[in-house]
């Protein structure tokens, strides 16, 4: 699915902007492009900056640094920056402004590193999915709602008996670990009995059964798991 | 307009910060005059500069002193709620980064248990798959289990009702001719309650034409009462 492209950089009048929800979307969006572009230039620069808007519903937005009250104060009563220290240079913001924005930046570039690394996973992962659904997993990977009955029932037949495969690993792996478990602790002089083999463990025996795991919250996306 | 990348951090070499300062300013007053006249809103900005002890306003001193005025004369949780400093914005921004991630992340685990599904569809073993593949696994193959059997249940009710002489009308799901769930939802049982009923009555009186509008001297002998107004026949006019 492709999802539309925006219309891209459209050149505006200047004007009033007639329709109430395209005046709408338009303030929220550069209202959140002002507040950026303010911070920028506070960081950047070290200034002071105040920044207040009204929606127009008439909801007060407020940008400020180092804090909207403080600018207003100063605004109004001219009192002078309460932090500034007489030995600091009053160019330079004070060390711990500049240590916070540090900070909160290198977590930022690590985390588009990763991004960038996920985004690039997301790529093979894709590729490798189609050209699987391109030849052996064509009927596995089909659209659902066009498949004939014959198609669906052999379909159904597929991933039950997948579903059971499933099913015997993961049985296979908890008396894995109950068997590490009881290993660990017969050393230790107590005995603990894995589960008897045969016993409903519940783990995705059909309807029925109770899933003895929570399902992961992975899913439950907008693509769907298919 | 030069377009590198600039670091987010407090500019050291004077000349440089200067010349930023000031086209970044005049870059700000012109975005938020364009954002007042645009939406036709009230808003002001105040700028000092690291060594200037005059700010630079806009639009100008007395509105701002205006703005400001009614910004104040709001309850202070108005004021508040909306509220943005240096930490907030940049705190936000990488807890937008991170969440970017995480659904990237989640995407590619998809995509990655859908291979080890058509692994597995095709007969290749499972012996490697650790638990949380297991249970990735185990999930959406349920998950697709049961789109399968709805879909089959749906086709086949589509089929059979196409054999028949009776003619659903489109809202009602045909229900499933096998016990698909084993839990339905009350919506769902009294629905096919009520087709049930449908289906019974025809076979009763097969030369009636059965209108189902404005029934309510009908008797429902088999359909509980619930008090789901949904379910009331006037509002499934079958014709």
């Amino acid at each position: 699915m492709v999802r539309k492209p925006s219309m891209g950089r459209q050149k505006i009048d200047i004007k009033r902007i007639e329709s109430e929800e395209a005046r709408q979307v338009c303030f929220s969006k550069r209202r959140a492009g002002l507040f950026k572009k303010a911070n920028e230039l506070s960081i950047l620069c070290g200034a002071e900056i105040g920044v207040i808007v009204f929606s127009p519903a008439g909801k007060p937005f407020s940008f400020g640094h180092p804090s909207v009250d403080s600018i207003i104060d100063r605004f109004l009563f001219g009192s002078p920056s309460p932090t500034t220290l007489p030995s600091a240079d009053p160019r330079m913001p004070v060390a711990r402004e500049m240590m916070v924005v540090h900070e909160f930046n290198q977590q930022y570039t690590v985390l588009t590193a990763l991004l960038e690394t996920e985004k690039r996973k997301k790529a093979v992962l894709e590729e490798a999915v189609r050209v699987k659904q391109a030849g052996e997993a064509a009927l596995w990977g089909a659209n659902i709602e066009e498949l004939s009955l014959g198609e669906l029932e052999s379909l159904h037949k597929s991933f039950e008996r997948l579903r059971r495969d499933v099913a015997m690993r993961a049985d296979q792996l908890v008396i894995e670990a109950a068997h590490t478990r009881s290993s660990s602790v017969a050393a230790a002089g107590s005995f603990v009995p894995p589960p008897p083999l045969g016993v409903n463990l519940g783990f995705g025996r059909g309807v029925e059964g109770s899933m003895a795991l929570p399902p992961p919250t992975f899913f439950g996306y907008g693509r769907g798991p298919f | 307009m030069a377009r590198k990348k600039v670091n987010l951090a407090w500019i050291a070499n004077d000349s440089t910060r200067r010349a930023t300062f000031k086209k970044r300013r005049k870059g700000l007053m012109k975005k938020v005059s364009e954002l007042a006249t645009l939406c036709d809103v009230k808003a002001c900005v105040i700028v000092y500069g690291p060594q200037e002890p005059q700010p630079e306003v806009w639009p100008s001193v007395p509105e701002v002193t205006r703005v400001l005025a009614r910004f104040k004369s709001m309850p202070e949780m108005e004021q508040c709620k909306k509220m943005m400093n240096q930490e907030g914005f940049l705190r936000q921004r990488v807890a937008k980064q991170q969440e970017q991630l995480r659904k990237q992340e989640r995407e590619n685990r998809e995509l990655e248990t859908m291979l080890l599904m058509y692994q597995g569809l095709a007969g290749r073993s499972l012996h490697s798959l650790r638990i949380e593949d297991a249970t990735s696994l185990a999930w959406m193959v349920e998950m697709k289990v049961k789109a399968v059997q709805e879909r089959m249940g749906l086709v086949r009710a589509q089929m059979a009702s196409s054999s028949q002489q009776v003619v659903l009308e489109a809202p009602i799901e045909a229900p499933a001719p096998m016990a698909v769930m084993k839990e339905k939802t009350p919506l769902e049982a009294a629905m096919e309650a009520l087709q049930r009923q449908n289906w019974l009555m025809e076979v009763m009186n097969p030369n009636d034409n059965l209108m189902f509008g404005g029934g309510e001297e009908m008797v429902q002998p088999y359909m509980d009462h619930t008090n789901n107004p949904w379910l009331d026949p006037c509002y499934f006019p079958l014709n």
